[in-house]
């Protein structure tokens, strides 16, 4: 188990105020919002947050895949370099050899025309990784390290003739065989079934753990973050409500929404006879939101100064939480 | 709806042609089928009010090309009409029918695709003599026949969605379901194509008058004058430039039109 | 006593290009008025062809669907309107089940139209605006389009829709797994109430395990169109006896990780189009035996309400670690 000390080292990532704006028919929606993140070599975090909290967009951010016509401001350093505004050849330098994406959907995001090897060689060859047969080699010894079984015969199959989760792990050679020093997976088992989803996570952790490959991952899963990931990070409406080592903050959560989430939950022993702890009303849609803290809304707790400013964040015990009045270890939201 | 510029200017410029068409001959002294017995295959100039000159006959050019241009978008126009109504309506029954009706429709529009069309107008002109209602049946029997195929490709599309399922599982009859759900929302792409059919029509009429199949002298088509333009070209240019001009301008401003719409709308829908 | 709705060794096929798949398999199940039947699956399990055939939506190639005893297929006129307005049915997609050019109030309101079309706008409006309230929403919504509500907005207004009929029996397909989690717990309590209140069965279809038990007390288990096991709420999850019950219930994603039970389970090769000669989960059981790749077991009863298809049961192979 990895000591959670802090490194002294200059993280792998960091992330300063991070804001991604999108223009719309209201006003402008800030997807992400002044975040600041760090992620230290071969370590591993996890995004978590529901739909619009901002988690994808803050993750693709990394290897540059936000959408065109967003408002983009703050840092993203990767190994020292700044990757907002660098010019186009460094993003293509960095993405494939030294940042690698998961994405959800395989079948969307593996081409429909081209073989499985002829994907894998692509990112061999756009990085002057070995063409030709060391090429084929390499990619043989990626599919199988990625436990594609029959995996010679797989490099001539189209992805339509692979199921989900084969497909997934194709992604993973993919994004893993220019050996990356960081991997981003944006909910890459959202889309599969459950009975294929433990291998996939435990195929991911690893292959991350064995290369000292830091992970970023995205996920509404609470439990999959979990599983997975040294640190986790909660996303609401933009923000960063709670940051911290992944067992400490789900065992303690401070921050009323991140107890809300894991109340709400439904798992093999949640109780029958009473109606499921949910949190009242809705996540913010598009558009400009009220000032203060995103969550006041829908906030128990919520107070006058709450709805004011938004709290920034502080030290928690181990943690970090935004909010005026977190919840003490135990309490309920 | 954001319409690109090149689909606004043509929106402007087709409102320009409309009304000159309709308010021009106004403006000018003479009429169509007037002939000036002193003014034959004038060039255009101010002499006399012959602003764009004169065919072989005397007739002023400038009215008569209105003329010309009325009849052919009054025919393009109710033909795109006719074909909207029967290709929406026979697309969507056989899209959404699917199995076998679909099957039947649709090879029954196959059949009347591959009929070789000038034989055809033909052999209605000689059923029917030569009237402007027979140019107009010529022109509808074909026009409906592409739309038909385009609806029922997006009707097919559309049976798989789920507000479809949805209305059938709540037991809504088949024709409430085509009427209140299945055509509405075919309405982006068929506005779209049928912006884009009547310049079709215009050329396809245009074609057939050129023949000697359509509108006949002494009446105005942008066919006709097309054809007579082709005849003096040497000698008077602008017996066929001036027609052409129309015609060009017209058919490129729907084209851009139509363009623009499709650009608007679709995005929109997805 | 008649099971309000049943469907009796169904098989249902697809045809396409030479080939064919069996997506249900001979599959029997029985809904009760008022009582909630759960249906576990995973993709190509056959979930949703199995609730189209419920409702009648798909004509069966062999078998029989029933609802108040009466096969399906015979209904017409009256009778089958009658069909429509007893059963209702939500979609997993929210905002896809809506027709995107109507309004949520002329989208709920449409049932009435073809159920009840004494009733004239205002009385129909009334009723819309009754039951968006019940369902959680701002009656004023239904002036809105579908993609100007939120997901959780859509998928009450689809609550609303199945609801605004009366009906006995409403079928949710994956109702659920497109929302976010908040939003899950609040349909799932509105779903439970509103079970209560009107006496409703559901059959609630859903690949996770955690919102079936919730909801179903009985639920039965599909594999590649087949089912292999059925019980009562408490025994399926205490003690089930299908090896791939086990294998759903030990990939519930757990804080603590996978688990190693889980990752001992290959994933499935065989291609939907081959029909299974034996078991249809042998290709991937731990357990499996030359004969579960010869006979394909008939479902055995284990205990009062609980029967399983396998050969194999006795021997505790879905015991916790097996």
């Amino acid at each position: 188990m990895r000591s959670t000390r802090m490194s002294t080292e200059p993280p792998l990532l960091a992330i300063e105020a991070l804001t991604i704006a999108f223009a719309g028919a209201g006003g402008e929606t800030r997807a992400v919002e002044a975040v600041s993140l760090a992620l230290g070599r071969g370590r591993s975090l996890g995004l978590v947050g529901e739909s619009g909290a901002g988690k994808s967009q803050l993750a693709l951010a990394v290897p540059g895949l936000t959408p065109r016509g967003a408002r983009v401001a703050g840092s993203i350093r990767f190994d020292g370099e700044e990757l907002i505004g660098a010019p186009a050849a460094t993003l293509r330098r960095l993405r494939g050899a030294r940042i690698g994406t998961v994405f959800q959907d395989p079948a969307a995001a593996l081409a429909p025309h081209l073989t499985i090897g002829t994907q894998l060689g692509e990112v061999l060859a756009a990085h002057a990784l070995g063409r030709g047969r060391a090429a084929r080699r390499a990619a043989l010894a990626m599919l199988e390290r990625v436990r594609v079984p029959d995996a010679a015969a797989r490099l001539g199959q189209y992805p339509h003739e692979l199921s989900g989760g084969l497909k997934q792990r194709v992604m993973l050679a993919i994004a893993l065989i220019g050996r990356p020093a960081l991997v981003v997976a944006d909910e890459p088992t959202t889309a599969l079934d459950v009975t294929v989803e433990a291998g996939i996570l435990e195929l991911l952790a690893e292959l991350v753990r064995a290369e000292g490959t830091a992970l970023l991952l995205v996920s509404h899963d609470l439990a999959v973050v979990a599983g997975l990931c040294d640190e986790i990070a909660v996303l609401y409406a933009g923000r960063v409500v709670e940051q911290g080592p992944a067992r400490a903050v789900l065992a303690a959560p401070a921050h009323p929404y991140t107890a809300g989430l894991l109340a709400a939950r439904l798992t093999l022993d949640s109780p029958l006879d009473a109606p499921v702890p949910a949190i009242p009303g809705g996540a913010p849609g598009a558009g400009p939101r009220p000032p203060g803290c995103g969550f006041a809304p829908r906030c128990r707790r919520a107070q006058a100064r709450c709805r004011a400013a938004p709290p920034p964040l502080a030290a928690q015990g181990a943690a970090r939480v935004a909010c005026y009045l977190p919840l003490a270890a135990g309490e309920a939201p | 709806m954001r319409l690109a510029w090149p689909a606004r200017a043509s929106l402007v410029l087709l409102a320009l042609v409309l009304v000159l068409a309709l308010a021009g001959p106004a403006l000018s002294p003479w009429h169509a089928e007037q002939l000036d017995w002193q003014r034959m295959a004038v060039p255009p100039g101010l002499d006399a009010g012959h602003w764009l000159g004169t065919d072989r006959l005397g007739r002023d050019l400038f009215v008569r090309t209105l003329a010309g241009v009325r009849v052919s978008l009054a025919i393009a126009g109710l033909a795109t009409v006719v074909s909207l109504v029967l290709g929406v309506g026979y697309g969507a029954i056989a899209g959404y029918a699917g199995g076998r009706v679909d099957a039947l429709m649709m090879r029954a529009v196959d059949v009347f695709y591959s009929l070789p069309y000038v034989f055809f107008v033909i052999l209605l002109t000689v059923v029917l003599e030569r009237r402007p209602a027979t140019v107009f049946v010529a022109i509808g029997a074909v026009g409906w026949l592409t739309m038909a195929r385009v609806v029922r490709g997006e009707a097919r599309r559309l049976r798989e969605r789920e507000f479809i399922e949805a209305a059938v599982a709540a037991g809504v009859p088949a024709p409430a379901i085509l009427w209140r759900h299945v055509v509405p929302n075919l309405a982006g792409p068929v506005l779209v194509y049928a912006t884009l059919t009547v310049p079709a029509l215009i050329l396809l009429e245009s074609f057939l008058s050129f023949l000697g199949l359509g509108v006949q002298e002494p009446a105005a088509s942008l066919g006709n004058l097309l054809a007579q333009g082709a005849q003096e070209m040497e000698s008077a240019p602008w017996m066929l430039l001036v027609p052409c001009s129309f015609l060009v301008a017209t058919v490129l401003a729907l084209g851009f039109l139509g363009e623009g719409l499709r650009d608007a709308l679709d995005p929109h829908e997805h | 006593m008649t099971a309000l709705a049943a469907l009796e060794s169904l098989v249902v096929e697809f045809r396409g290009a030479g080939r064919s798949l069996r997506a249900l398999d001979g599959v029997s199940l029985e809904i009760a008025a008022g009582e909630s039947l759960g249906v576990v699956g995973e993709s190509g399990s056959g979930k949703s062809t199995l609730a189209r055939a419920l409702l009648g939506l798909t004509r069966p190639d062999g078998g029989r669907a029933l609802y108040r005893g009466a096969d399906l297929a015979t209904l017409a006129g009256d009778a089958r309107r009658r069909l429509r307005r007893e059963l209702a049915i939500v979609f997993q997609n929210p905002a896809a089940s809506f027709d995107p050019r109507r309004t949520i109030g002329e989208s709920v309101g449409e049932p009435l139209t073809v159920h009840a079309p004494a009733l004239g706008r205002a009385a129909r409006a009334a009723e819309v605006a009754a039951l968006l309230e019940r369902t959680g929403l701002d009656p004023a919504l239904a002036a809105r389009r579908p993609h100007e509500l939120s997901g959780g907005q859509c998928q009450r207004a689809a609550i609303a829709r199945a609801m605004i009929t009366r009906p006995e029996l409403v079928v949710c397909d994956e109702a659920v797994s497109a929302l976010d989690v908040s939003v899950q717990a609040q349909i799932v309590n509105l779903l439970l109430e509103l079970g209560r209140e009107r006496t409703l069965a559901y059959l609630f279809i859903s690949h996770n395990l955690a919102v079936v038990r919730r909801i179903a007390s009985r639920v039965l288990v599909l594999y590649r169109g087949r089912v292999v096991e059925v019980a009562p709420r408490a025994a399926l999850f205490a003690t089930p006896r299908h090896p791939y019950t086990r294998l759903l219930l030990d990939s519930v994603p757990a804080f603590a990780g996978p688990s190693p039970a889980a990752l001992r389970v290959p994933p499935e090769t065989a291609s939907p189009f081959e029909r299974a000669r034996g078991c249809v989960f042998a290709g991937r059981c731990p357990h499996a035996e030359a004969r579960c790749r010869e006979r394909a077991p008939a479902l055995e009863a284990v205990a009062p309400g609980h029967a399983v298809a396998c050969l194999r049961w006795r021997e505790g192979v879905a015991a916790p670690g097996a």
